[in-house]
């Protein structure tokens, strides 16, 4: 007796192609879920020390558009005194005049000079006191960026090896600009054994040494 | 989704192209959606923990964020946000005058409160076992020397950063275990 056959039901059918397409990728959203999960709670650690005097010679180093230069502030405070003599009492806001006039530019920086005279006169004694500042702006496209920085044989690499990490300690002065660049070099000067100070200053403004009083105090952290 | 059914002698048939692409779609989305997820929590937007360095007297660090305006407290009762008006009162001989946020000098009788108060109080009631770490935003940067000077003024210990705009930030205990 023939017995008839039954129509044979199939299931759905999936193309292998399909099949193998979402089981990558279903496996794949799988990892990064995982990985998204455990990185939602992570922290980027960096270690924060304390600011505290510092008491070895200053490397001046200033942080804008993303570069770095480095300066000498007495150097250049000389250079603005140049002709100038010295001041008096009678010719304090006279100096502080032509002090507040003078600029000049180097290969890298534009320096120009502020003074302020006080003159206190009474019948028996006249005395004055000059705040005296110089002021310094990084030339456009001067100075290395983060990548030359990190270059064996930069500039700020050789000074590295040139400094004494036992007397010389390195003070940055950052624009909101060069934080990347800052820390970049801060980190090869601290890798190199160097104590390290900051100070922030508004974005395009110039870095204001004050060379009267205690006004050249930097701190490093 | 349209499921046809179809009846061609032997073979039941389903038309998967439309499941597929649903299928797809959804998995693309989802994909994108983590993926976003995770940039944001790996790149610009990952939060930052700051461990302060140990030392011999082994202060203890009280985070301040500084924008330019506002100081962020991260207090034991969470974050408190403060105003800073800038307004500044000295003491000399004995006779008290207002520096105003112009810089400006004036005689008065004796300091009002200010809203850092506070801030300062707790701070100066701590200095030999605590310091402040001020995490200053690049919108703090021009004005981070006046604010600094109201703990220099008191004699509190500071440290000082700088802090990505926007980025997380919270201190890390020193024993904390990290993830």
């Amino acid at each position: 007796m023939k017995r008839r056959r039954r129509a044979q039901f199939e299931g759905p059918w999936l193309m292998p192609e399909a099949l193998l397409l979402t089981t990558g990728v279903g496996a794949l959203l799988l990892v990064l879920i995982f990985a998204s999960l455990l990185t939602g709670a992570a922290v980027l650690v960096k270690r924060v020390p304390r600011q505290k005097p510092a008491l070895e010679e200053t490397v001046w180093v200033l942080c804008s558009g993303g570069r770095i230069v480095i300066f000498e502030p007495d150097a250049l405070e000389k250079q603005l005194r140049a002709g100038l003599g010295e001041p008096t009492v009678s010719s304090a806001g006279d100096w502080a005049g032509k002090y507040s006039a003078r600029a000049f530019e180097t290969e890298q920086l534009q320096v120009s000079g502020e003074a302020k005279a006080a003159v206190n006169k009474d019948f028996f004694q006249s005395s004055a006191h000059l705040d005296v500042s110089i002021l310094v702006r990084r030339k456009p496209n001067q100075g290395e960026d983060q990548a030359a920085i990190q270059t064996p044989g930069s500039d700020f690499q050789k000074l590295l090896v040139e400094k004494d990490n036992s007397s010389d300690f390195f003070f940055f002065f950052v624009d909101p600009d060069s934080i990347e660049s800052y820390r970049v070099a801060r980190g090869l000067a601290a890798k190199a054994g160097f104590g390290v100070g900051w100070t922030p200053i508004g974005h395009g403004e110039p870095a204001r040494i004050a060379m009267s009083g205690n006004g050249r105090e930097a701190n490093m952290q | 989704m349209r499921l046809a059914g179809k009846h061609s002698g032997e073979k039941d048939h389903f038309d998967l192209l439309p499941l597929a692409g649903v299928l797809l779609c959804l998995l693309g989305t989802l994909l994108l959606v983590t993926l976003s997820k995770g940039a944001i929590d790996v790149g610009a937007g990952a939060e930052v923990g700051w461990l302060a360095q140990a030392d011999s007297q082994g202060k203890v660090p009280v985070l301040i964020e500084w924008d330019g305006s506002h100081a962020i407290w991260h207090s034991s009762k969470g974050l408190r946000r403060i105003e800073e008006n800038f307004v500044l009162y000295t003491n000399s001989d004995g006779s008290w005058s207002r520096v105003n946020a112009k810089g400006d000098v004036e005689k008065v009788d004796g300091p009002q409160s200010n809203a850092m108060d506070p801030l300062l109080d707790y701070l100066d009631a701590h200095r030999q076992t605590h310091y402040a770490l001020i995490a200053v935003r690049p919108a703090g940067f021009k004005s981070f020397q006046r604010f600094a000077a109201r703990f220099e003024a008191r004699k509190i210990e500071i440290a000082s950063e700088p802090i990505e705009e926007g980025r997380g930030l919270r201190l890390i205990a020193s024993g904390e275990k990290m993830r």
